[in-house]
């Protein structure tokens, strides 16, 4: 946010007009579609099958950014195709157009949504995703070993 | 035109700038980075892959945030430089002014990028890096050899720097910055 905002929040223009309207029905059904299940579970299972390659260390091995190409494909693919088919005569332009007249979006929505196209944001969840894998591993190991010394 | 531009069109409203740091292997990129954010620059060692640097500047008192990208340059690596270039506001082109041996690769590979189309918008500066080492070129000798002057496709600036004293690294940031912010963002 740039400095000169620093005097006061950033408030949008409030307006009874179509456009803001339609503005907020669209990321109404974003907000939904990022919290479906089937949205979690699409980002999870990718997660998981590449996070084993992610190290955690400052520089970023090249193939990092294949990687975060699929994912951005993945996500935007499946939010635009959801877009289409809960709004009829859904169009990627006009959703543009109004996000360049409205002066200010709504923060959480976008904010998360941001998260899936910034790749540091992603190697982040990479690498939780790695961690908690790893931990999950480590538990089933002792609980193995339990069941084996118990036997 | 998908989310991604949306998503993007949004962070030209925070004042989010991409800038993508190339050159040679050895021209002291990811020393200029670490320079500019302030960081202990003892112990770099050659970029094999890639680096990300996220920082808050201010220039004429708005604030930005800057996303630096710098990648390793070695020649085995410079096919993949097309990978980063989406999406990118300001090309640093980083030369070891001291290695006068691989200019012309150096002017050989700068023309290459110039001429690639998903860098068509964005604004060049070059860094005439490690001016203190008694053997570097000038920063105008280096101009002449990458044949700045006829450059007319991209806004562009050279100056003379050095990333171990820290010489006009903030002035070309700076300048790169304004270049862009009178392209992309409407400042009120
Ligand atoms: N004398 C001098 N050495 C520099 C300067 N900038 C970088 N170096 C050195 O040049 C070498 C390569 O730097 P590095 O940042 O790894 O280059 P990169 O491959 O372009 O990222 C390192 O030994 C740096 O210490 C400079 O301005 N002056
Ligand atoms: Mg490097």
């Amino acid at each position: 946010m740039a400095k000169s905002a620093e005097d006061g929040e950033e408030v949008f223009a409030v307006d009874d007009s179509q456009d803001t309207l339609e503005l907020d029905v669209l990321v109404g059904h974003i907000e939904n579609i990022i919290l479906s299940d089937e949205f979690v579970a699409l980002r999870e299972s990718f997660m998981h099958e590449h996070c084993h390659k992610f190290e955690d260390t400052e520089e970023n091995k090249l193939e990092y950014t294949d990687i975060f190409t699929q994912y951005t494909k993945l996500i935007e693919g499946h939010i635009e195709n959801e877009l289409s088919s809960r709004e009829k005569g859904f169009n990627m332009n006009a959703f543009q157009e109004l996000i360049s007249k409205s002066e200010a979006i709504d923060g959480e929505v976008f904010d998360l949504l941001l998260t899936f196209t910034d790749f540091l944001s992603f190697k982040d969840a990479m690498l939780e995703a790695k961690k908690s894998t790893e931990d999950g591993s480590a538990r089933l190991l002792d609980l193995l070993q339990v069941t084996r010394l118990s036997s | 035109m998908g989310l991604h531009s949306i998503l993007k069109k949004l962070k030209q409203k925070e004042h989010e700038v991409r800038l993508l740091m190339l050159g040679l292997d050895n021209a002291g990129k990811t020393t200029v980075v670490k320079r500019f954010c302030g960081e202990d620059i003892s112990t770099i060692s050659p970029t094999y892959g890639f680096n990300i640097k996220t920082v808050e500047h201010v220039v004429d008192k708005y604030e930005y945030k800057l996303n630096i990208w710098d990648v390793g340059g070695q020649s085995s690596l410079r096919s993949y430089w097309r990978n980063y270039f989406e999406c990118t506001d300001g090309l640093i082109w980083v030369v070891d002014s001291a290695d006068v041996d691989r200019l012309k690769d150096c002017q050989g590979e700068l023309k290459k990028l110039l001429e690639e189309e998903r860098l068509a918008g964005a604004t060049l500066l070059v860094f005439a890096n490690k001016q203190d080492l008694p053997e570097a070129l000038s920063s105008e000798q280096i101009r002449d050899i990458l044949d700045l002057n006829n450059l007319k496709t991209h806004h562009w600036y050279i100056l003379p720097c050095s990333a171990v004293t820290g010489e006009n690294l903030v002035a070309g940031i700076d300048w790169l910055i304004r270049d862009i912010a009178a392209r992309i963002f409407t400042l009120d």
